[in-house]
């Protein structure tokens, strides 16, 4: 693979999160200014075919809450933006999975993906997590881990 | 003549943006109705007459291919034309879908001009258009 999948990843999520909901990222710095939130959201989607792996994230579920309310026009606080922040941010790292495998492998090989579900992961396993990516959007940190199984050894691979 | 429309996707979100766009697009629209999932949808296409289907792929229950697969064993939902709208990014996928019966495709994440676009020229090509 000659790609960099992990530095694809940053690229194609920011891309998607501005054409998707209109919000634009940055790397997270340590000093980076942060909304505080109590509950983190993970998320986590397969993918099966030429390679296979598993896609991740972890944002706060206001981020969530956010990303509906400029998906659906609507008001951050209101009660459809609330309602909808799981919804959107399954969305958000389902077409950030396509495009993603798309500009690693190409537009020939076929993948198939897995439904998004809502991930168990503790906030302390996250941080446990080798090389994932972290970024600021609109002062929310959103994370997110790719992890490429081997062919052959069945093993996992996180980049 | 008023058009039936369907729109599958098990996200709420999806589904809400497309029969947003759909409303905005300056189609006659009749019914318009919404699943979550293929099996939903095969229900609603069993029960109502329906005279275009936006259906996502990848969803749990029953998906977008399946949907489709069991659509084609229909005489009569098989004339039934489908926009498949999807993240998928496999031009191989993208022609296994068409060779399903599938009339057009629009990628995730899309713009209501992309979505009012493609049904258009899908309606146009279908003959479903109304008549003066």
């Amino acid at each position: 693979m000659d790609i960099d999948p992990v530095s694809m990843l940053k690229q194609v999520f920011m891309e998607v999160l501005e054409d998707y909901a209109f919000m634009f990222g940055d790397p997270l710095q340590e000093d980076s200014p942060l909304q505080a939130s109590n509950s983190y959201v993970h998320i986590t989607m397969e993918f099966n075919g030429p390679f296979c792996g598993r896609l991740t994230m972890a944002a706060p579920k206001q981020f969530g809450s956010q990303v509906a309310a400029n998906v659906l026009g609507l008001e951050v606080d209101d009660h459809e933006a609330e309602k909808g922040a799981m919804d959107a941010l399954k969305e958000l790292l389902n077409v950030t999975c396509g495009h993603l495998l798309t500009s690693v492998a190409g537009d020939e090989p076929v993948f198939d993906l897995t439904v998004p579900e809502v991930s168990a992961i503790s906030n302390s396993e996250w941080e446990a997590v080798p090389d994932a990516v972290a970024l600021l959007v609109e002062e929310w940190p959103v994370f997110l881990s790719l992890t490429l199984k081997t062919e052959g050894n069945g093993s996992e691979c996180p980049l | 003549m008023a058009l039936n429309l369907l729109v599958v996707d098990d996200s709420e979100i999806v589904r809400a943006v497309i029969e947003k766009t759909l409303h905005l697009s300056g189609l006659e629209i009749g019914e318009l109705h919404n699943a979550a999932n293929g099996k939903e949808a095969i229900e609603i296409l069993e029960s109502r007459w329906i005279d275009l289907v936006l259906s996502d792929i990848n969803m749990p229950v029953m998906g977008g291919l399946a949907m489709i697969q069991q659509m084609q064993q229909s005489d009569i939902l098989k004339t039934i034309p489908v926009i498949v709208v999807s993240t998928e990014g496999s031009m191989k996928r993208i022609e296994q879908l068409k060779a399903q019966g599938v009339c057009a495709y629009i990628r995730k994440p899309f713009t209501p001009e992309q979505v009012r676009d493609v049904v258009e020229n899908v309606i146009g090509q279908a003959g479903l258009e109304p008549q003066d």
